[in-house]
C-alpha cells in the first residue's frame, strides 16, 4: 500500500511512465512483427478456412483486449470514485478511447470474417450485439467524461456509468453458452488443453501479448498527457517546462 | 512462397487484407492521436502557463 501512495502521486507516476514507455514500445514492435510473420506467413493454411482464418490473430487479441481494458477501466474508475486516487481517475479516462478502438478493431475483423465464413458480415446474436453494446458503453462514458468540465465531477459520474457497464462483460464471455449463436466458442480457456493446432496458438498469443503491450504504451502516453494538462498549475509542471523551453 | 502468392492468401485475400488493413489503421491512429496532442499540449504550456481553459484540447488566442 506505501507503494500504491509512492507511485499513485501523478508526478511520480509521469516519470515512471516516462521511463517505462521505451520498453513498452520496444516490446510491443518486436512482439507485432514476429506475430504478424508468424501469424501470416509461417502458419499454414486451415484444412477448412484456407487462410481466412489468420484474421484470428488479430480479432481475438483485440476482443480479449476489449473486454480486458473495460475491466481496467472499471476498476480504476471505482477506486477514483471510492478513495478518491487521481490517478485512478486518469487512468481510467485514457482507457477508454483504447479500450473502444480494440472493441471496434474486434467488430470489424469480425465483421470481414463472417463474409466468407458464415455468409454475412453481421447477425443480431448474443455475441455480436453484446460486444457492441461494449462500444456504445465506452462512447457513452467518453461523452459523459467530454461534458463535465470539472475534472472530479466528471470521474465521478462517469465512474458509475463505466461500473454498472461491467454488468456486460459475463454476458460477453458467456454468451457463446447461454444462447445458441453464430459466433463459436473459446477455443482457448485456461482449465481445458486449447481446441488449436500449436501452429495457430503461438501466432494468437504472440499477438496477444503484443496488444497487451500495446495497451501499455499507449497509456503510459495518454496518462502523462493527462498528468500534465490537470498539474499544469502545479509547481513541478512549471519547473519541467521551464526546464525544456 | 513468391510475393504475388503471399499476396493473394487464396481466394480470401480481401477479407484478410481489409481486416489487417483496419488494424494496422487503428494502431497508427491510437499512437499518432495523443503523439499530436502532446506537441499541442506542451506548445500550450509553454505559451501560457496560467491558462484557466478547462478544455486540453481548445486553443487560445
Amino acid at each position: 500500500m506505501k507503494l500504491v501512495h509512492k507511485y499513485a502521486a501523478p508526478k511520480r507516476f509521469y516519470e515512471l511512465a516516462g521511463t517505462l514507455t521505451p520498453w513498452f514500445a520496444t516490446l510491443t514492435t518486436l512482439l507485432f512483427v514476429s506475430g504478424l510473420y508468424l501469424g501470416l506467413y509461417w502458419a499454414p493454411p486451415d484444412y477448412q478456412q484456407g487462410n481466412a482464418y489468420r484474421i484470428m490473430f488479430i480479432h481475438v487479441p483485440n476482443a480479449w483486449m476489449s473486454m480486458m481494458a473495460y475491466m481496467i477501466m472499471a476498476l480504476f474508475a471505482a477506486a477514483g470514485y471510492i478513495w478518491n486516487i487521481r490517478l485512478a481517475d486518469i487512468l481510467a479516462k485514457v482507457t477508454a478511447p483504447l479500450g473502444a478502438s480494440f472493441t471496434l478493431t474486434a467488430l470489424v475483423t469480425g465483421s470481414l470474417w463472417g463474409k466468407p465464413m458464415w455468409g454475412t458480415y453481421w447477425v443480431w446474436d448474443a455475441r455480436l450485439t453484446s460486444e457492441l453494446v461494449l462500444f456504445f458503453l465506452y462512447v457513452g462514458y467518453m461523452a459523459l467524461q467530454a461534458s463535465i468540465d470539472d475534472a472530479r465531477r466528471a470521474a465521478h459520474a462517469s465512474a458509475i456509468l463505466a461500473i454498472v457497464g461491467v454488468v456486460n462483460i459475463p454476458i460477453i464471455h458467456y454468451s457463446v453458452y447461454w444462447w445458441h449463436t453464430l459466433h463459436q466458442p473459446a477455443s482457448l480457456t485456461l482449465t481445458s488443453q486449447p481446441k488449436i493446432y500449436i501452429t495457430m496458438l503461438i501466432p494468437l498469443i504472440v499477438m496477444s501479448i503484443g496488444f497487451m503491450f500495446f495497451y501499455l504504451t499507449m497509456l503510459c502516453v495518454r496518462a502523462r498527457n493527462e498528468i500534465l494538462w490537470r498539474e499544469r498549475r502545479a509547481d513541478w509542471v512549471r519547473k519541467l517546462v521551464e526546464s525544456r523551453p | 512462397m513468391t510475393l504475388p502468392a503471399f499476396l493473394q492468401m487464396g481466394r480470401f485475400a480481401v477479407f484478410i487484407w481489409a481486416a489487417y488493413g483496419f488494424a494496422g489503421l487503428m494502431v497508427f491512429l491510437n499512437v499518432v492521436q495523443p503523439l499530436i496532442q502532446k506537441r499541442r499540449l506542451w506548445e500550450r504550456l509553454r505559451r501560457n502557463q496560467d491558462d484557466d481553459e478547462e478544455d486540453m484540447y481548445e486553443e487560445t488566442e
